[in-house]
């Protein structure tokens, strides 16, 4: 995947970047930023609203990137809601999936989870009652702790809403396990794919999950947009968070009529530019093959862990874990911004701090967190220059 | 891309404060105490202040964690406000914060910079 870099302005830009921070967002290639321009060049009008060319068009446009987000998740169509990113998606959910939940029905989280499903959860069971629960984490390891899956979800469960892969660590939770007991206890379930879209095809139907959120950013496409997918007969007994144009059916004084998903959860016009740049990075990332995608990641998350590992004073969070597209490491004794700076000067690009998961992080370490996560244009180069920056660190620290 | 003096940035004086801070204890007796962070970054720090009959600082101690820039910038200013009225202290600006530290300081950096002054800033008269 060599020549990849080349299609990617930013990274032909700055030639010698090792832009390493792809869990935080990802570059854009030449395919996407062509596909926006153009729409506001020669497609743009509004949607679902004129009966002129254009506003065809862009309609036209918008409805088939639901379709292809759809094929994507092997979803249909209109269970595809589009929406500003995984944030919106997940205040959305908690918001809709909270509305009739009481005093003794609880809602079960991780100790893993990225603060955008995590405080939308905890603001509405201030507001209605409910209980939030953990599913602790195993301090050595940092994978979900097995037997809190069972005694967490019990039969007063209503949501159990999880991250995929974590941002932090890049581990991998037990999919099949958190659902297969959430279904058990008759509870509905919420992923967070933010992180696992950019390096894998997702079948939300294998899954069976009944809701799954990312946002465009982290899969090559623009920034502002988002998915919100929901099984059909979920989505139809959802209250929409969002009120405005576009989402009725019928109105009088006093009774609204719902149009059907997604149209109830898209009020107001859409980013439809970012719609239209989200399926030119799906269509450009099916072109490379997601197959190939995702043994790139792994193929340079093993050759990260294993070269990291052979250097001193360097510690490896969640080493031996199933990880995915990323490396989290502290060199001992610095704090994990000084490092970022001085990897900085070599022209590394990594995210350093507490990654919006600071209960978590702190139980790990005082100095923050290294995190140096992969996309398809890196390579085991860029990983070697992260040791080159690692000795800097030591040597400029006297570690 | 401007590139910041890497060397300048982690001179000697600057990783000796962060091997050694100065004024890192805690006071047995204080007047005020107050507490900060910066929560992207996991920086933390709690300054205590022991005032003199007239108003002056006495004594102060910090407990922190935190980066080296931030680790120095508390170390230099703690130090710069003893024996200062606690009013006088509130009118150091932050330029005269970055000038004690004396390093070239990112936009992204400047918050661990001023973790420390901004502490000071809050104390009542
Ligand atoms: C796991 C995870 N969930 C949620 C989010 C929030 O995504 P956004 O900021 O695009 O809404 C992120 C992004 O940082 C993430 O990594």
């Amino acid at each position: 995947m060599n020549s990849i870099r080349e299609q990617f302005p930013l990274l032909r830009t700055y030639k010698d970047l090792v832009y390493l921070d792809n869990a935080a967002t990802t570059q854009k290639p030449e395919s996407v930023i062509k596909a926006v321009t153009r729409f506001y060049e020669k497609q743009n009008a509004n949607v679902h609203r004129g009966a002129y060319k254009l506003s065809d068009i862009s309609s036209q446009l918008y409805v088939e990137a639901h379709t292809r987000v759809a094929s994507f998740l092997n979803a249909y169509p209109d269970e595809i809601i589009f929406n500003s990113g995984a944030t919106a998606g997940l205040n959305t959910l908690a918001y809709g999936l909270t509305k009739n939940l009481e005093k003794g029905d609880n809602v079960v989280l991780t100790r893993m989870e990225h603060h955008s499903n995590l405080l939308p959860w905890i603001e509405m069971s201030k507001r209605r009652g409910f209980e939030v629960r953990f599913i602790g984490l195993n301090p050595e390891s940092g994978e979900l702790l097995e037997e809190d899956i069972d005694t967490c979800i019990d039969e007063r469960t209503r949501v159990v809403t999880f991250v995929h892969t974590s941002n932090v660590l890049g581990i991998v939770n037990p999919m099949h396990r958190l659902i297969t007991r959430a279904k058990a206890m008759g509870a509905l379930t919420v992923v967070d794919a933010c992180q696992a879209v950019a390096h894998q095809k997702i079948d939300v139907k294998a899954l069976d999950c009944d809701f799954l959120v990312f946002s465009g950013h982290k899969l090559y496409g623009p920034t502002g947009i988002g998915v919100l997918y929901g099984k059909k007969e979920r989505l139809e007994k959802m209250d929409p968070f969002h009120y405005g144009g576009g989402m009725v059916a019928r109105v009088s004084d006093l009774s609204i009529a719902w149009k059907d998903a997604p149209m109830k959860f898209e009020a107001g016009t859409p980013h439809i530019a970012g719609a239209i740049g989200l399926s030119a990075a799906l269509k450009y990332l099916e072109n490379l093959g997601w197959e190939e995608i995702f043994s790139h990641t792994e193929t340079l998350t093993k050759y990260a862990t294993e070269t990291l590992s052979k250097i001193k004073d360097v510690k490896i969070f969640g080493k031996n874990a199933e990880r995915r597209g990323m490396i989290a490491f502290e060199v001992e004794g610095v704090h994990s911004h000084d490092v970022a700076q001085i990897f900085d000067s070599e022209n590394i690009a990594v995210r350093a701090g507490q990654h919006c998961a600071t209960l978590f992080v702190q139980e790990l370490t005082d100095n923050g967190i290294v995190r140096a996560s992969m996309g398809i244009y890196n390579t085991k180069k860029d990983i070697d220059k992260l040791i080159v920056g690692i000795e800097k660190v030591k040597k400029m620290f006297h570690v | 891309m401007q590139d910041v003096d890497i060397e300048q940035m982690y001179k000697e004086a600057i990783l000796e404060l962060n091997r050694n801070p100065l004024n890192k204890k805690v006071l047995p007796y204080f007047s005020f105490e107050l507490f900060s962070s910066n929560p992207s970054c996991g920086d933390e720090c709690t300054i205590q202040v022991q005032l003199d009959r007239d108003g002056n600082i006495g004594d102060i101690g910090h407990q922190s964690k935190g980066c080296a820039i931030s680790q120095a910038a508390i170390s230099l200013i703690t130090e710069e406000v003893k024996n200062q009225n606690i009013q006088d202290v509130k009118k150091i600006t932050k330029e005269k914060m970055l000038e004690l530290l004396g390093i070239p300081i990112t936009h992204t950096r400047l918050k661990c910079a001023l973790l420390g002054w901004s502490i000071l800033q809050k104390f009542p008269e």
